[in-house]
């Protein structure tokens, strides 16, 4: 259902920075630190490329590509989420942020099931340099899935009462730029973990 | 239809596509040395479409795109340069 005035509201929205200005800078802040693991990742390679290349071979990157396509199609739902309630369609916004909930979830299963196949091949964080990365990495990421499906959960819980209020759409897109974000890290990890130097 | 192949299911299309094509480029022989280059490439081009098309970066502020934009380049020239430089030490 369309709130009255919030055409106006969506016509200003598409005038401004989606978010709020400090979304943009934590957001950075995380994206600066990551480029820091990825270029301590890349280091180590160089230095045990054998033990890396070979410990690549392990990881199966289909899991990984399931996952890739989890996310892209979970930040496409959000889009569709913050759209509708830029127009103050709450029930329509809400149907879209349970779907990307279930989307997020989705990935932490098959990470889980992913995890629980390497420890039960005996490959786990202190086996060697590689997957002490790995499970560094995907387990910040990991982290980073998790508070996003929260903040999807309370704009969820939000949605039907508020949307089309100003105040809603900033603190959704805030989401939506964070979990946008979560899935900018998954196509910059994945390659990094599973895709680079495998053939 | 016309509501279906909006830009922003237009743009995920094209994201899943690329997905799918860098496992294709990376576990298939082809392009030899090179597959790993093409995937971080594909890597940086679908980030991209998501600071653009997803996080709207093209409405935020002139700085945000910029940093955004070189974040995303630094990500991709870390990964290209340091496959390469093991690619001489094999």
């Amino acid at each position: 259902m369309q709130q009255p005035g919030a055409s106006d509201i969506f016509d200003r929205e598409s005038r401004r920075t989606p978010g709020s200005e400090g979304i943009w800078t934590f957001i950075f802040i995380d994206m600066v630190i990551f480029q820091m693991i990825f270029l301590m990742f890349m280091g180590e390679r160089l230095r045990r490329l054998g033990v890396f290349v070979e410990s690549q071979r392990h990881l199966n990157d289909l899991a990984g590509l399931l996952n890739a396509l989890i996310l892209l199609t979970s930040s496409w739902v959000v889009v569709l989420a913050v759209r509708a309630a830029r127009k103050g369609d709450g029930a329509l916004s809400r149907r879209h942020l349970g779907v990307a909930w279930l989307l997020g979830l989705a990935f932490c299963i098959n990470k889980i099931i992913e995890y629980y196949a390497k420890v039960q091949a005996g490959l786990t964080p202190a086996s060697n340099p590689f997957y002490s990365y790995y499970y560094f990495i995907t387990f910040i990421h990991f982290l980073h899935v998790l508070a996003g499906m929260i903040f999807i959960a309370y704009c969820r819980g939000q949605a039907r009462a508020r949307a089309g209020s100003e105040g809603f759409v900033t603190g959704l897109e805030n989401v939506g730029l964070f979990w946008h974000f979560v899935d900018v890290l998954w196509i910059c990890i994945f390659p990094l973990l599973y895709l680079v130097g495998r053939s | 239809m016309i509501r279906l192949l909006s830009r922003p299911t237009i743009v995920w299309l094209l994201l899943c596509g690329l997905t799918i094509l860098s496992v294709a480029v990376a576990e298939g022989r082809w392009l030899r040395g090179f597959s790993s280059i093409v995937v971080v490439l594909i890597a940086a081009a679908k980030s991209r479409l998501v600071i653009q098309h997803y996080m709207e970066a093209t409405r935020a502020a002139k700085h945000w795109r910029f940093l955004y934009a070189t974040w995303n380049f630094f990500v991709a020239a870390t990964i290209i340069v340091g496959y390469a430089m093991g690619m001489r030490t094999l």
